[in-house]
């Protein structure tokens, strides 16, 4: 009998939610969640929670050595972004404005336990957007560089993203995504950024900052369910039940998570965020969360529609053989996700222009 | 055995489940529905165990067809590893040489619970000797005549240092042949002993040598290292041995380390131990039989004071 391809009941998604599920897992089983592991960016963090178990010892061989591979790999991750943490803040530290980490970056300065073995390639900052040239011009002086784009991917960048194209450190050839805000500037949604800088809070022993934990939740939120594709993105939702997981051990998180919410109009996609990490992985929300997200529900149609994209969407790709009923769902989300973020006029230009000119490769 | 498959059942099967090709250290699970990948296997694998459904490999790698026209005219293969990785599409003539690129990318990029010399090892007496060294100063040359004289096969590309247990692991895999070196197996072990010639591939022309029987067998045992030795192949040179400066010896195999900088102090520990504890040596030669016995040699007995007096010193014959 095989197991679910997707659904809380996924191998994959079962060993997430409940890593004991990963002792009665099949050969088959255990080689498509490593395969998964890996396209999905999540090896990481299955092997942290594998080595919560005590009969760690008791995992097929080659399951045991390749999460002992990947937990060298996420070591040595972690102190990359460290070191390239640093190195900006040497490097910005005359700008005099705020610099603030996000995303992988971020849960690696706070040390987020749930988020221990999550793998990130780029560093990505938050900066002020009256200032974004100014920190643009002085990591350029420092050693990054921007990479050769075509004008129309430059305009796109500038224009219409919230964020200049991603600079490269020529020594280290690591990238920085610098950022002035955290959606784009043409979607649906504006979120308060004078809020977000506001509330973000120091780094011990750095002039960095994060956001605060609710706004770093929101911005992960809003990552997932606005921003980015859904296709094999799994690691998302995981990044949002982590997050939870660790911040909602503290005082006064759930208030400062819906007033953040509010502040910022984030309710819809809080909304899809809890309700599929509750559904695939089993993340707690407390009750007076859903209370008062209720307001923000979608109709029925949009959510059973969702109910059924996204858990097959976000599924990373076993490699051999991708089946054609889940590159469906991750095409009509991926149309949702443009349609979130560009007005349609905006978007018909975009993709034609796309469809007509591929993307230079840099040199 | 795979080879105790037919041709068409193995295709079947690369199609549907895959093929695993386990080489001790990792098994490594292939897709391909290219006829050319099969008969690879058949000729390079053939004698490996055929893996039953318990079976967990460490990767999933696919060798699918070239895209567009190249479907059909002048065919072509590419690998494919689940994640973005370097391949160019290659002629499906030298769809082998296609199959052990995207393994050995598998094992340079993924297997980083071992600290990954760039080196060929091979056992004899229950001793594991490294081989060092950069392509065309012999390594793999002198590693398939170890390995066809007694020593036991482990790797002609990767040596893998198990930092738990202090041993070598085997990755028992064929050994890359070329140019020059294929006439001189192929002299040495008669003709059949090797693959079919790879003809204008990336590095020349290759041919593989079949890992041996034995090798394969005892892909899982372990050996402790004993010695590292940079073989150096010089027309003129008959017999030289001498010690390599430990420090000079440190730096050179940290540089090759596909992960050293990975695995950050405990690589540069390990290191440290490996050559402080055990002879490193250069040694030139130009007959592969007295290349043989300076290793063994060595393994069993050590360098002697004069070959470490010397060791700043030129090879000279």
């Amino acid at each position: 009998m095989s197991s679910p391809r997707h659904g809380p009941q996924a191998p994959m998604v079962a060993a997430l939610r409940e890593p004991a599920r990963m002792m009665a897992l099949s050969a088959p089983d255990w080689e498509d969640v490593i395969a998964q592991g890996l396209t999905g960016a999540l090896q990481g963090v299955l092997a942290g929670k594998a080595r919560g178990l005590a009969e760690f010892e008791a995992l097929p061989r080659a399951v045991r050595h390749q999460f002992e591979a990947v937990e060298a790999v996420t070591a040595y991750n972690r102190r990359v972004l460290a070191w390239e943490a640093n190195r900006i803040d040497l490097a910005l530290r005359d700008v005099g404005c705020p610099v603030v980490l996000l995303k992988g970056a971020a849960y690696n300065a706070r040390r987020l336990p749930s988020l221990a073995g999550r793998l990130a390639s780029d560093v990505d900052i938050l900066v002020p957007k009256e200032h974004i040239a100014a920190v643009e011009a002085t990591l350029k002086a420092a050693g990054w560089r921007s990479m050769p784009y075509s004008d129309y991917d430059e305009h796109y960048y500038r224009e219409w993203m919230h964020e200049i194209p991603p600079l490269q450190n020529i020594d280290r050839g690591t990238y920085v995504d610098v950022h002035h805000t955290i959606l784009p500037e043409t979607g649906r949604l504006k979120p308060d950024v004078d809020r977000l800088f506001r509330e973000a809070e120091p780094i011990e022993g750095s002039n960095l900052l994060t956001l605060c934990d609710a706004d770093m939740t929101l911005h992960t939120v809003v990552h997932c369910f606005q921003d980015g594709e859904f296709a094999g993105r799994l690691r998302d939702l995981v990044d949002v039940d982590g997050l939870l997981r660790d911040f909602g051990q503290r005082d006064g998180f759930w208030q400062r998570l819906m007033e953040a919410s509010d502040a910022h109009g984030f309710g819809r996609p809080l909304y899809y965020a809890l309700h599929f990490c509750r559904r695939l992985l089993g993340t707690g929300v407390p009750a007076e969360v859903w209370a008062h997200l209720e307001r923000h529900k979608p109709n029925p149609l949009a959510l059973a529609v969702m109910n059924h994209a996204v858990p097959r969407a976000v599924m990373p790709s076993r490699m051999f053989p991708a089946t054609a009923q889940v590159r469906l769902a991750q095409t009509l989300l991926l149309a949702r996700s443009h349609w979130l973020k560009m007005p349609p006029l905006l978007l018909l230009r975009h993709l034609t222009r796309k469809a007509v000119v591929r993307r230079k490769k840099p040199a | 055995m795979i080879a105790d498959l037919s041709r068409r059942s193995l295709l079947r099967r690369l199609r549907s489940d895959g093929i695993v090709l386990d080489s001790g250290a990792v098994a490594t699970r292939v897709f391909s529905r290219v006829p050319e990948v099969a008969g690879a296997i058949l000729s390079q694998y053939g004698h490996y165990p055929l893996m039953d459904g318990d079976t967990v490999a460490n990767y999933r790698i696919g060798l699918a067809p070239g895209g567009g026209l190249r479907r059909f005219y002048r065919k072509q293969v590419v690998g494919s590893v689940g994640v973005p990785a370097p391949f160019t599409p290659f002629p499906v003539a030298i769809a082998p040489m296609m199959l052990e690129m995207t393994m050995n990318w598998c094992v340079a990029t993924r297997s980083n619970r071992y600290l990954i010399f760039h080196s060929a090892v091979l056992e004899k007496h229950g001793k594991a000797v490294v081989l060092p060294g950069d392509s065309g100063q012999g390594k793999s040359t002198l590693c398939a005549a170890l390995a066809t004289s007694g020593w036991r096969l482990f790797s002609d590309e990767f040596g893998l240092f198990d930092l738990q247990t202090g041993m070598m692991m085997p990755n028992v895999r064929p050994i890359s042949l070329k140019n020059a070196s294929i006439d001189i197996m192929e002299e040495r072990l008669g003709k059949g002993a090797l693959s079919q010639r790879l003809y204008d591939t990336p590095k020349g022309t290759v041919a593989y040598l079949p890992a041996p029987e034995e090798a394969v067998a005892r892909r899982m045992e372990q050996a402790p290292p004993a010695a590292v030795i940079f073989p150096f192949y010089h027309p003129n040179i008959e017999r030289a041995v001498r010690a390599y400066p430990k420090a000079r010896g440190l730096i050179t195999l940290c540089g090759g380390a596909a992960n050293y900088e990975m695995l950050g102090a405990a690589a540069f520990r390990a290191m440290r131990d490996f050559v402080d504890s055990h002879p490193v040596a250069r040694i030139a030669y130009n007959r592969l039989d007295t290349a043989i016995e300076m290793v063994e040699r060595i393994v069993l007995e050590g360098l002697s004071e004069d070959e470490v007096a010397t060791a700043d010193r030129e090879l000279t014959g």
